[in-house]
């Protein structure tokens, strides 16, 4: 068994094995859309690698992360805009 | 914070199977080689280690492990200080490399199309998803259509299935005839390769499989509920979950754009040792010529023995490498694009995804830089890259030109990055004087 982190997802915990990317954690907490666009459309994950940065949310206080390249680790926090 | 310049003899960004190579090969001949990657970890999109990673990846990544590169993973090519440096952001550091050396190996991504519906969540690139379900994203359960081009829609399938979803169809665009010619081709240029798409038709046998066939519109308001396809002429609506849906690869040219490389034909030239227009640049993989895995190793080797000045190892592998091109060649080919799959966003369909952007309100424009000036269309955080590659198709516009920072950063990253170069180049002029 993977060893399990705790990730903070709009301020609910939630346990994930080592290894899931944050987009991953975002939609096993129930969270498919990670940013509003610019006319208030819903939008979540789309390119999966990288490049559209439709993923994009707030880690440990920092905007714009891309959640599909980026590691869960023990008491990150992620803010959605959804 | 004051940050030191790390001194390599040659700088790889981009940790795929070209990258990978080139590291190893350059390592053997005592080179102070540091690999740059986007990623956590190094392997790229085919090679990235899971833990059900395969060992014939692992062979590599071992080899890897044990050559001593240094292997920055999680790190982004923010832009170059200058001549010779490279400024890279992790997510809360980062570094300036300079290069006496610097081999591009960053890859492709997939061309993703506009279509009405495809901002619904839900709708996903095919190996996209497959790399997201790989980190974690829970697709068990899920129906899935698969949709696109190219023969990397199979395995795409195949890790959607292995995690549990269900797919109730792969449709491709490419018409029969011209997939026979190429299985008839690859018999010569890559019979491995037929093999292989042989291995994951028999895995995939009980999943329908449609030539000719492309989706036409999603629909579905909060998430996604039914695509519609086109399949000899009527139009087919599937009840699903998810849309993974990649119309074949286009390659990222973004650093090699802004590092003033030459690029023809949407690759970057190269000769036949790997060496870009620019001197001390050199460029593997699919940046190149999207011809697959095996290309890129041997294109990212021969590199590595170039800058090391082993000709006479480089020299063998040229003809296999050459042949790697052609069977690229026969791939673009063989899955062109149909103009229906280039047509399919009505005057409401969103073509820039960052600016919501329309195909209406791009309708009076013939170029760039008025649709930027104008509409912002390729101006939001994804700088073109997604609503680019697909004008670049449907338009045939030319690339936007790329412009430092690659992908937004830090502003700590530009100032302090950029001052610990000026003041290396200063140290540098008071010992000359």
């Amino acid at each position: 068994m993977p060893r399990l982190v705790t990730v903070k997802i709009d301020g609910i915990e939630i346990r994930v094995p080592s290894g899931t990317s944050v987009a991953a954690a975002l939609a096993l907490a129930g969270k498919q859309i990670t940013h509003r666009s610019v006319t208030g459309q819903q939008r979540g994950p789309f390119c999966g690698i990288g490049v559209c940065l439709a993923c994009r949310v707030t880690i440990n206080g920092q905007p714009g992360c891309r959640s599909c390249k980026v590691s869960c680790q023990e008491g990150m926090e992620v803010i959605t805009d959804g | 914070m004051a940050k030191t310049i790390l001194d390599m003899d040659v700088v790889i960004v981009g940790a795929g199977p070209a990258g990978i190579a080139a590291a190893v090969t350059a390592s053997r001949f005592g080179l102070k080689t540091a690999l740059v990657e986007d990623s956590p970890g190094p392997g790229g999109q085919v090679w990235q280690e899971t833990p059900s990673g395969r060992p014939w990846s692992r062979r590599w990544l071992n080899r890897l492990r044990a050559c001593g590169a240094q292997v920055l993973g999680g790190t982004t090519a923010v832009c170059p200080v200058d001549q010779r440096t490279l400024l890279v952001e992790t997510l809360d550091d980062h570094h300036v490399l300079a290069w006496r050396h610097l081999i591009l190996a960053t890859g492709a991504r997939e061309l993703l199309l506009p279509m009405p519906g495809w901002t619904v969540p839900g709708v996903f690139g095919a190996a996209g998803l497959a790399r997201l379900a790989k980190n974690g994203w829970p697709v068990a359960g899920k129906k899935v259509v698969v949709a696109g081009s190219g023969p990397l829609l199979l395995p795409a399938a195949l890790t959607l299935k292995r995690y549990g979803a269900r797919i109730a169809l792969i449709a491709e665009q490419a018409p029969i005839g011209r997939l026979i010619g190429f299985a008839l081709a690859c018999m010569y240029l890559a019979p491995a390769k037929l093999l292989q798409a042989w291995l994951y038709g028999l895995r995939l046998a009980n999943v329908r499989y449609k030539m000719g066939c492309w989706p036409a519109s999603v629909e579905g308001d909060v998430c996604l509920k039914k695509v519609s396809l086109v399949h000899k002429g009527l139009k087919i609506a599937i009840d699903c979950d998810i849309l993974a849906c990649g119309f074949g690869l286009v390659p990222n040219l973004e650093l090699a754009r802004l590092l003033g490389c030459s690029i023809q034909q949407g690759v970057v030239c190269v000769d036949q040792w790997q060496r870009t227009s620019v001197p001390g640049i050199y460029a593997a993989g699919e940046q190149t010529c999207i011809a697959g895995m095996e290309h890129a190793i041997l294109s990212g080797r021969i590199a590595a023995l170039v800058i090391a000045g082993q000709y006479q190892e480089a020299r063998p592998m040229l003809g296999a490498c050459s042949r790697a091109r052609r069977f690229g060649h026969a791939l673009a080919r063989a899955f062109a694009l149909r103009p229906e799959v280039l047509g399919l966003a009505d005057q409401e369909t969103i073509i820039c995804r960052c600016e919501d952007v329309t195909a209406g309100q791009l309708q009076p424009y013939t170029d760039w830089r008025k649709a930027r000036l104008m509409k912002r269309c390729g101006m939001g955080p994804c700088q073109g890259r997604i609503c680019g590659a697909a004008l670049s198709h449907i338009k045939a516009w030319p690339y936007p030109t790329a412009r430092p920072p690659l992908l937004p950063t830090r502003i700590a990253t530009l100032i302090e990055g950029t001052m610990a170069v000026q003041k290396a180049a200063n140290e540098a002029k008071g010992d000359q004087i």
